[in-house]
């Protein structure tokens, strides 16, 4: 349920309106190496929305980005799939994405040495005008 | 075509999470092996003895070892809306090594910042008296991260009596005095003799090695009395006075010559 913490610091940011222009959709993306549990996810901003009656219509849409790794050592680029992860290690890597620099390594030469280039955690895209969004 | 704004709402909510917490308290060095992690969990344990509310956060994600001096083994942060530290010996006790167990954790820059982030954002600690944080050596991604991210961090530099412990702190002082950031007072660990101008000395004890995973036995040594005593001053000053400070820079001054930035009036 650390969830709710990630989702407050959506909310935060939101009403903070710094980069964002009232009003402008919100998209929130998941890493897909985190894996968040997009349930408890939307059931908490669901509720801390409704806290906020000055973002009642802000229109939040939720992406999941998957996850790419790049071997610093030999160069491969890898996904999570190559990747094999106890239920265990997954649980850690949920609370800090970084650990998987303890647990995963490059398939083609083992090292720990790897840069997560896309799909970590948590993240907000914000684009200018007024595209579209389906509330999430 | 629209811009597109890529944002990290973490750090949005990390000064709130700490917004209960009373003091701050970086116990940093910029050596490795001077004993900053073993102040760090005693002073944390002396705090607590002397009934303020403690919490102990193992900044130290690749070389964390407040676990092993604590002897955490079995604890582990509850899931309540983010993340709930255990009390490990009466202390509120945060560290990577819950999650990374028993395996090295091979960290970059970028990595150490975003996990710092991560547990920051996620971590729950409520209301505290004092939160120490034990740094890793020197001025690097960790203590940059906490300079830019908790604004009421105070700094409490370590050093040993050693020529180069001496010498690589009088010029990273310098930096955290341009900074602005508040710095408690310099700490002398393993000293051999009395000193003037320590805010305090900590003398060295032979016996501690032995007491480290056991915090009753740390609790006995000649150490951990230094460590109380350091504890009360930290209790009763918010930071180091102006007197404090003139005779912590006349120290310097004397040790090291001229201190680095400083214009002769």
């Amino acid at each position: 349920m650390h969830e709710w913490a990630l989702a407050e610091s959506v909310i935060k940011t939101i009403k903070s309106g710094k980069n964002i222009k009232k009003g402008s959709p919100v998209e929130v993306l998941f890493g897909e190496l985190q894996d968040i549990d997009r349930e408890i996810f939307s059931f908490a901003l669901d509720e801390l929305l409704k806290q906020e009656p000055e973002l009642k219509k802000t229109r939040i849409k939720i992406e999941t980005e998957k996850a790419e790794f790049e071997c610093v050592s030999c160069g491969a680029k890898f996904d999570l799939k190559a990747a094999v992860n106890t239920p265990e290690e997954k649980e850690n890597i949920h609370f800090i994405p970084e650990m998987a620099k303890a647990f995963i390594k490059c398939p083609k030469c083992r090292s720990h040495d790897f840069e997560i280039t896309k799909g970590r955690g948590l993240s907000l895209r914000v684009t200018g005008n007024g595209e579209k969004c389906r509330k999430h | 075509m629209p811009k597109t704004l890529n944002i990290d709402p973490r750090v949005s909510i990390i000064e709130d999470r700490l917004e209960s917490v009373k003091r701050i308290i970086a116990v940093t060095g910029f050596k490795g092996g001077i004993g900053k992690s073993v102040i760090s969990v005693s002073l944390a344990l002396a705090l607590n003895e002397k009934g303020f509310k403690t919490g102990l956060f193992d900044m130290d994600f690749s070389g964390a070892s407040g676990h092993i001096i604590l002897n955490s083994a079995g604890s582990f942060p509850r899931e309540d809306k983010g993340l709930i530290p255990p009390y490990v010996h009466g202390i509120k006790f945060m560290t990577a090594a819950y999650f990374s167990g028993d395996r090295a954790l091979p960290l970059r820059g970028s990595s150490v910042s975003n996990a710092i982030k991560e547990l920051l954002t996620v971590t729950i600690w409520d209301e505290l008296d004092f939160l120490i944080m034990d740094m890793p050596p020197g001025i690097n991604d960790t203590a940059l991260d906490v300079i830019k991210l908790v604004k009421k961090a105070e700094i409490l530099p370590v050093q040993i009596p050693s020529k180069i412990s001496e010498d690589v702190l009088k010029r990273s002082i310098e930096i955290y005095r341009e900074l602005g950031i508040k710095i408690t007072g310099t700490v002398e660990n393993m000293s051999a003799s009395s000193k003037p101008g320590f805010y305090s000395q900590i003398f060295y004890d032979k016996a501690l090695e032995k007491t480290l995973g056991c915090p009753e036995k740390i609790m006995k040594t000649c150490f951990y009395g230094d460590v109380l005593k350091l504890a009360l001053k930290v209790s009763r000053t918010s930071k180091m006075s102006k007197r404090e400070g003139e005779r912590e820079k006349t120290r310097l001054v004397k040790q090291n010559g001229d201190i680095p930035g400083e214009v002769k009036k």
